[in-house]
């Protein structure tokens, strides 16, 4: 195995056991989404709007939600015990630790996403299935590019004083373009047309942000 | 040293003829857009002429952050800390005379449409950029994370502006958004547009000046201080 | 494998405080320095410039292996291990998992026979299976011996890692570090472990060097005499 392989597929290996044994994204997030929809429910209906027609919005926000405190919480359980150094000491090319971080961050927040699509399904009558493969793509590249640009920001946070308050401070303005992608393109899936540009909007911003990572990452792996 | 002073002066010189220039021209010689609006119109000329320095010194912000990266001297850290001030001020302007406008020509203070809403995603990244800063002490760190943020933001920025645009033609606002552009027939108020975005922009540029060589003499400072306190602990 | 560090006018600066000053040393292949200094003299940071952890305000740091330059940061982190007061292990990992990951992270075998045998260095075999966090802070420093030892270093970088640790886990740890065949950077408080550890010294006072000795031209008594200076921060000389 490649030496960049092997390090990417030892980092997932390591994010993925200890989230199955401390389950602390998958609580912290998901379930928190979950109160998420319930609110936007009763904020739409007050508001005399039809709860059908918020869907991508709802799949959205509740995204954006658990990514932000997950991708907090992810790196803060690194920080303990000095885990951190003992990554930035490692003899491996920051760019491919950024790789790996980036793919473990988008399996947990995909996986909850997966969870809550068939949730906000039910809850919101959306027709999921008018177009599942493009609606899916859409989450997906979504998600992608939100880890992308949240594994550098949170480790750019992490070195400040005030790194609770300024991650999701600077972190969403940075994300809106991707929201933006993201919610387009899940609306169009779900009214059954091809999301077409707001997809390759998506590929390009991963494309890009994974890219500038890769080559930046480095940078950060000091103290 | 003497040359760079000499340069200051022109700048500013400049600056103040160019400005002068604007403000007249904006404020007296334009003829006013339509009857409506009236006068209120004019802010507009300031409006526009302020998003491009406002880009042009996030841009400097992104290339002082790679120059910094790659060679650790923290000048370019200073000159992007300007440049990111700078940014920061039109940015603001940008935001404020947009809704006194906005009221001026549409009735409302806020529209979702592309240019506002743009100029608040920007202004959110550069503030971003500014007060991450404030927060790290180590002025290593501090300068080479800033640097990474930098590159960062700036290069969202046009996804920001791509992404509005679209989504504007794909939901255009009932509001007015056709009043922006239309009605710029008349050559003095091209003139007169031309000549803020000029002095907006050498504005930015002498802040860009100045802010660096205000962070340069604390940064002297603060090294005497350093010296200082060694000798005295030897004495 | 023969290593070669070259220090040369080492300077850190933090805002208006110079945490360390004009420092220049060699180490090399076989040396054991241990770093004495009060709080504050700066022992801390030359270790983590030493260990890339940061970056000299000036100065180089050039590292040497078999002759030759090593300009790649990947290279020169292969060289070295760092260990400190923190285990850098995973909490809500076991032992095993915690060094298999490290062993990957590294490029070393990572098959359960090999860090078996790390483990049963350490006496940690018995524990192996146990998540980190369950263990006391003896076994934790334990296990972050194991670590350094995975990654097979030419060079370890201790920064005051007994800490904490009860007399009978200090006298194991010292005994496997004089038996060992590691050159090592020690930074320490506890000036008797510091001469029975190490052939030299470097004392450090308010940043500077003031003296750098070898213990074969000194005896206990010069040696005490000489490190407590660096340790005599508030007094005025």
């Amino acid at each position: 195995m490649s030496p960049m392989l092997r390090v990417c597929a030892a980092m997932l290996a390591k994010d993925l056991r200890r989230e199955l044994r401390s389950k602390e994204i998958f609580i912290s997030g998901f379930l928190l989404s979950v109160i998420l929809l319930c609110v936007i429910f009763f904020s739409v209906t007050a508001s005399d709007l039809s709860f059908k027609k918020i869907g991508a919005g709802a799949i959205w926000i509740c995204i954006l939600f658990t990514g932000t405190v997950g991708m907090n919480r992810i790196h803060q359980s690194e920080m303990i015990n000095g885990c951190y150094r003992g990554l930035i000491l490692a003899p491996v090319e920051g760019g491919w630790l950024y790789l790996a971080k980036v793919a473990a961050n988008v399996l947990l927040l995909g996986f909850a996403a997966t969870l809550l699509l068939p949730l906000t399904a039910v809850a919101f009558h959306i027709p999921v299935f008018s177009n599942l493969p493009w609606l899916l793509a859409s989450i997906y590249l979504g998600i992608s590019a939100f880890a992308a640009i949240g594994t550098l920001v949170v480790v750019i946070t992490a070195n400040t004083r005030m790194k609770d308050v300024l991650f999701p401070m600077i972190q969403l303005p940075l994300v809106v373009p991707v929201l933006m992608g993201g919610v387009n393109s899940t609306a169009m899936a779900l009214k059954g047309e091809p999301p077409g540009d707001w997809i390759q909007f998506l590929a390009a911003l991963n494309v890009v942000f994974l890219s500038l990572g890769f080559l930046l990452y480095e940078f950060l792996l000091e103290e | 040293m003497k040359r760079q002073s000499y340069f200051d002066t022109v700048l500013l010189v400049l600056t103040f003829v160019v400005m002068t220039a604007a403000i007249i021209w904006a404020l007296h010689i334009a003829p006013t857009a339509n009857v409506e609006e009236g006068d209120n119109q004019r802010i507009f000329y300031f409006h526009l002429g302020s998003i491009l320095p406002g880009w042009l010194a996030f841009f400097y912000v992104l290339y002082a952050s790679i120059r910094y990266l790659k060679c650790r001297d923290l000048l370019w850290d200073r000159r992007g800390r300007a440049a990111g001030e700078a940014a920061l001020a039109f940015s603001s302007i940008v935001l404020i005379t947009g809704p006194i406008w906005g009221k001026a020509a549409w009735g409302v203070f806020w529209a979702w449409d592309a240019r506002l809403t743009s100029a608040l995603l920007q202004w959110m990244i550069v503030l971003g950029y500014v007060m991450l800063r404030r927060y790290m002490d180590d002025e290593g760190v501090r300068a080479r994370v800033s640097s990474v943020l930098g590159i960062i933001g700036a290069s969202m920025i046009p996804f920001v502006y791509m992404a509005n645009r679209w989504f504007e033609t794909q939901h255009p606002q009932p509001v007015i958004a056709g009043g922006e552009d239309s009605g710029i027939k008349d050559i003095n108020m091209n003139i007169a547009l031309l000549l803020a975005m000029a002095s907006f922009s050498l504005l930015t540029f002498l802040f860009m000046r100045i802010g660096r060589s205000l962070l340069s003499a604390e940064a002297r400072i603060k090294d005497i201080e350093a010296r200082t306190h060694i000798l005295e602990e030897e004495l | 494998m023969s290593f070669r560090i070259n220090l040369d006018q080492v300077v850190k600066k933090f805002d208006s405080f110079f945490a360390l000053r004009s420092f220049s040393e060699v180490v090399k292949k076989g040396d054991r320095i241990s770093i004495l200094g009060h709080n504050g003299a700066g022992k801390s940071t030359l270790l983590n410039m030493i260990a890339t952890l940061t970056r000299p305000s000036s100065g180089n740091i050039d590292y040497e292996q078999h002759g030759a330059r090593l300009n790649d940061k990947v290279q020169i982190r292969s060289l070295l291990s760092y260990l400190g007061h923190e285990p850098m292990l995973y909490p809500d990992l076991t032992g095993l998992e915690n060094l298999r990951f490290v062993a990957r992270l590294n490029g070393q075998p990572h098959d359960d026979a090999c860090l078996l045998e790390h483990l049963e260095t350490v006496g940690m075999q018995k524990a192996r299976n146990r998540l980190l966090r369950t263990c006391s802070r003896g076994m934790q420093q334990r296990l972050s011996i194991a670590r350094v030892l995975v990654s097979r270093p030419q060079l370890l970088l201790l920064d005051e890692p007994f800490s904490g640790l009860d007399s009978e886990g200090l006298a194991r740890f010292s005994k496997f570090f004089s038996d060992s065949d590691f050159s090592w950077l020690l930074v320490t408080h506890d000036m008797e472990q510091a001469w029975s550890m190490a052939n030299r010294f470097w004392i450090l006072k308010r940043g500077k060097l003031i003296h750098s000795l070898d213990r074969a031209d000194l005896s206990h008594a010069n040696f005490l005499e000489l490190a407590r200076e660096g340790t005599m921060a508030g007094v005025d000389q």
